[in-house]
């Protein structure tokens, strides 16, 4: 288990390696965020194309939490311009964004 | 240096705090043979798997649980309600829909802001006997309330004085349902005909359905909210009375997903949490309502001392109005007098709110909260009273 700073737990160790699919990315962050905001299992609204943020199942302060997880999960430096990118609000998008660079 | 209360706000206190008064003295005298019917402060506590809840979050190891959430609240303990009221109140709510407040006080006092329109009249429509402080409220941010009876049975609403009240200036009408101090719930029939004397009016007010007891219907009946029969309706709930953690404040204001604007109303009452300086509920009780959401009530206990309660007054000849719900019984005393009724009961160490309270004559309520000692040692001083009153005193009843 890692911990980033005194934030919460990001599960798993790092993915190295240059390949990694768009859904094998999706399920590992789903399942970080269901833990670790509170998404009950039966929930009707969450998928992987819900708008995390609009529809508030990550907080402000999970934003950050979010990126960490992902960096250090998938081993990968998220540029600025992509946190802005409309992808970078979804499950499916994000995890497109990131099987891309680690396609690069 | 102490600048005056407006008229209006002193006079909504004179009852209020008169019988504060009485509560203090007879604590004092009363002691630990003190059976204090009148609040709704749980004397049995809350559950243990509430406490539970409660410390767990105070272990909570992420960074900032405990400091400053956002106006508003939390998102997550936001997102987790909305979710929780979508599906018993029939509307996709957004979390943004949802504002929590310091219990459903602030929540009250946002709402009537919110539609009060500066330099002109506002007037809000009040459903009597009501909560006791809506008009204090009322009066402090300067709006009218306009007080309504309920029909004479104390049961349904009166839809042609409401219609009556109802004006150009009218900018919302409060409602508890179910009801608070007469533990009536309304019909789904009077909430459809409700909505339909307010959408005939000029002013097509805000509807306010104050929820904080819905927690505490009783079978066979089940809770109805005007949310799902008016579209211009907001929500006013407090987490206190169904966990029984009265004191811990936390509530809040829900916006109905059908009012047209609902996105500038939550924001606006955001702003307001602000701008009148309640701010938010405690970090710690906003973690830990999150977890408390699917929280069963045993309502067995309460049931049980209602029955209790309402079998030993009618036995002894008071009238119990017919009630389906909350912790509360609503009486009618024997003497029309109710507060000189509530200050002969407390010469027997029983404390029990006079209907002067919520804005009504002639009654009393009790809340079935107190231990079933206290209700040992008052309800042979209800018999005692009420056998002992005098002729002159009685009640005639309608």
């Amino acid at each position: 288990m890692i911990r980033i700073g005194n934030f919460i737990s990001v599960g798993d160790q790092p993915v190295h390696g240059s390949v990694t699919t768009p859904e094998a990315c999706a399920a590992v962050l789903e399942a970080f965020i269901r833990e670790n905001f509170q998404v009950p299992a039966d929930d009707p609204y969450f998928d992987e194309n819900v708008n995390l943020w609009e529809e508030g199942y990550v907080d402000s302060m999970g934003v950050v939490e979010v990126i960490a997880f992902l960096e250090d999960r998938f081993n990968v430096n998220i540029p600025d311009e992509m946190l802005f990118s409309p992808d970078f609000t979804s499950i499916a998008g994000m995890s497109k964004l990131i099987a891309g660079l680690k396609a690069t | 240096m102490i600048g005056p209360l407006n008229t209006e706000i002193e006079r909504y206190l004179i009852d209020q705090e008169r019988f504060e008064d009485l509560r203090q003295q007879t604590t004092l005298k009363a002691g630990r043979n003190l059976c204090d019917l009148s609040y709704a402060n749980a004397y049995d506590g809350p559950l243990p798997e509430v406490l539970k809840v409660i410390r767990d979050c105070l272990g909570s190891g992420r960074t900032l649980d405990m400091q400053y959430t956002p106006y508003g609240g939390s998102t997550i303990t936001r997102r987790l309600i909305a979710r929780q009221l979508s599906s018993t109140h029939g509307e996709r709510f957004n979390y943004r829909d949802i504002v929590l407040t310091p219990g459903a006080m602030a929540a009250l006092n946002v709402l009537f802001r919110v539609v009060r329109h500066d330099a002109e009249p506002n007037e809000v429509v009040v459903i009597t006997p009501c909560w006791l402080d809506y008009p204090l409220y009322l009066a402090n941010l300067g709006m009218t309330p306009v007080m309504v009876p309920m029909a004479e049975d104390l049961t349904n609403l009166d839809l042609e004085r409401i219609k009556d009240a109802l004006g150009p200036h009218t900018r919302a009408v409060v409602i508890t349902q179910p009801t608070n101090p007469t533990g009536t719930l309304y019909s789904r029939e009077q909430l459809q005909q409700l909505s339909s004397v307010l959408e005939a009016s000029e002013s097509h007010p805000l509807l306010i359905s104050d929820e904080s007891h819905r927690d505490y219907v009783f079978q066979p009946h089940s809770f109805s909210s005007p949310l799902e029969f008016y579209d211009l309706t907001c929500v006013v709930y407090s987490f206190g009375k169904g966990l029984l953690i009265q004191g811990q404040r936390i509530g809040y204001a829900a916006v109905s997903p059908r009012i047209n604007v609902h996105k500038a109303v939550a924001r606006q009452l955001e702003r307001l949490c602000r701008a009148m300086g309640f701010c938010t509920p405690t970090a710690l009780m906003q973690l830990a309502v999150r977890n408390l959401l699917n929280t069963k009530f045993d309502l067995s206990g309460i049931v049980a001392r209602r029955t209790r309660m309402v079998d030993a007054l009618e036995g002894s000849g008071y009238q119990v109005v017919p009630s389906q719900a909350t912790f509360f019984l609503y009486v009618r005393s024997p003497d029309e007098d109710d507060f000189a009724f509530a200050e002969a009961l407390a010469e027997h160490f029983v404390l029990v709110l006079p209907s002067s309270i919520f804005h009504h004559r002639g009654y009393f309520r009790i809340s079935a909260t107190a231990t079933d000692e206290m209700l040992d040692m008052a309800l042979p001083v209800f018999q005692r009273l009420r056998e002992n009153c005098p002729p002159a005193m009685e009640v005639h009843t309608q």
